[in-house]
């Protein structure tokens, strides 16, 4: 570059000759650009993580999440949360998610699913199909609602397809609160996401950020799992027991479902 | 306060009370879009989408509250706390029956019928239902 700029001493060429060199710049290298969109790698440690998670019988998760909401004039505003889930596969489920907007208790015995909200003491039950794979659907499709952490009873499920990711990226190493893992980038419809999964032979989530890119603003959604996979727990687990007072009334989402 | 003033003045009463802070929960902001909570589930978070919600389901609800459900800074209290504020705004929302609301009055009584809940605030009834995000109030005819 410098034997360039002496060539031309001009000052417009010299600006000429470092527009053309950022360019030239701005262009990835020969083997980078040779690079598929889908990392065969990155697929099969997707694969990988489904196929292990629905090996599980049991397990007790801990999430701290974030999720943001895009105002009007695209200003962000983030907010915390925190799940705590007990899973019996196939069929039993509590979680307890609790942000400082509100508090939800989420249960599921195989028979007949309870959401109660705490704070004002509301709760409804329903009846359920046998599994957490079929409730996840009933409820979406029936409520509008979503079962708590639902993408880790999807990925490698029955049906559960790759086929609308479109980038797939290995990143490369990244500890997540001190286990090893390995990052990995997703792109498909809407979204981008990427998933931290655990070296070694039990290759576990650990952290999962969604950014949804329908809005300009981005809003982004983060997890970060701790996992027990002896969990303890028993029959009550699973079952409702309204608290005095306690309320019921309708299940659902009727903004959601009028949509 | 007067019902038959309230019909007037309801909109300036509704927009004094939230100014002047007196309502428990923050007020809510329209919030054109949320993050996206899954990746194997295709959800609608689309802007327009609640857009469109709070121009058909909310017309009755002005300055307090009833933007897409669960919109920004609105905590899942219950009915009795959220206090003055409602009160204006209550008066604005029209009994039609099937419209949905965030908040219902603060004098409301809870009235239990086979089995499930209602809140009955004068002659008006609401059903409430809950879902992950949001409590709702839909407007109903008086269950018996």
């Amino acid at each position: 570059m410098k034997l360039k700029r002496r060539a031309v001493p001009s000052a417009i060429a010299v600006a000429f000759v470092l527009g053309a060199a950022s360019r030239a710049g701005a262009l990835p290298p020969a083997d980078e650009a040779a690079k598929p969109a889908i990392e065969p790698a990155a697929m099969s440690a997707l694969q990988a993580m489904g196929a292990y998670l629905r090996t599980l019988k049991s397990f007790h998760v801990t999430t701290k999440t974030t999720d943001e909401d895009v105002l009007d004039d695209g200003q962000k505003i983030q907010y915390d949360g925190a799940v705590s889930m007990v899973a019996e596969l196939p069929g039993r489920l509590r979680a307890e998610v609790e942000s400082d907007r509100r508090s939800r208790l989420y249960l599921y015995d195989g028979k007949t699913f309870t959401l109660f909200a705490k704070r004002i003491n509301y709760y409804a039950t329903v009846p359920a199909p046998e599994t957490v794979g079929k409730l996840a659907d009933a409820l979406e499709e029936k409520y509008g609602l979503s079962v708590p952490l639902e993408d880790l009873f999807r990925w490698g499920q029955p049906g559960w397809s790759t086929d609308q990711i479109t980038a797939a990226i290995d990143v490369g190493p990244s500890p997540v609160e001190g286990t090893t893992c390995e990052q990995y980038a997703f792109r498909q419809a809407d979204i981008d996401w990427q998933v931290w999964i655990q070296k070694g032979a039990h290759p576990l989530p650990r952290k999962l950020v969604i950014t949804t890119r329908t809005d300009e603003a981005r809003p982004q959604h983060t997890d970060t799992y701790t996992w027990n996979l002896a969990p303890s727990y028993n029959e009550e687990t699973f079952v409702f027991d309204p608290p005095d007072g306690a309320v019921r009334v309708l299940l659902g989402d009727a903004l959601k479902a009028a949509r | 306060m007067n019902r038959h003033h309230c019909l007037v003045f309801r909109a300036s009463l509704a927009a004094l009370v939230v100014v002047a802070g007196i309502a428990a929960p923050a007020q809510a902001r329209p919030v054109r879009a949320q993050s996206r909570g899954t990746v194997n589930v295709n959800r609608n978070t689309n802007v327009n989408a609640n857009r469109n919600v709070n121009v058909n389901v909310d017309r009755d609800v002005h300055v307090h509250g009833a933007y897409y459900g669960g919109g920004c800074c609105y905590h899942d209290y219950h009915p009795v706390a959220t206090a003055a504020a409602v009160t204006a705004t209550a008066m604005v929302t029209a009994a039609v029956i099937g419209s949905i609301v965030n908040t219902i009055p603060p004098s409301c009584t809870t009235v239990v019928v086979n089995g499930f809940g209602y809140q009955q605030c004068g002659s008006t009834w609401y059903q409430p239902q809950i879902s992950g995000n949001t409590t709702t109030y839909v407007v109903v005819a008086a269950p018996r």
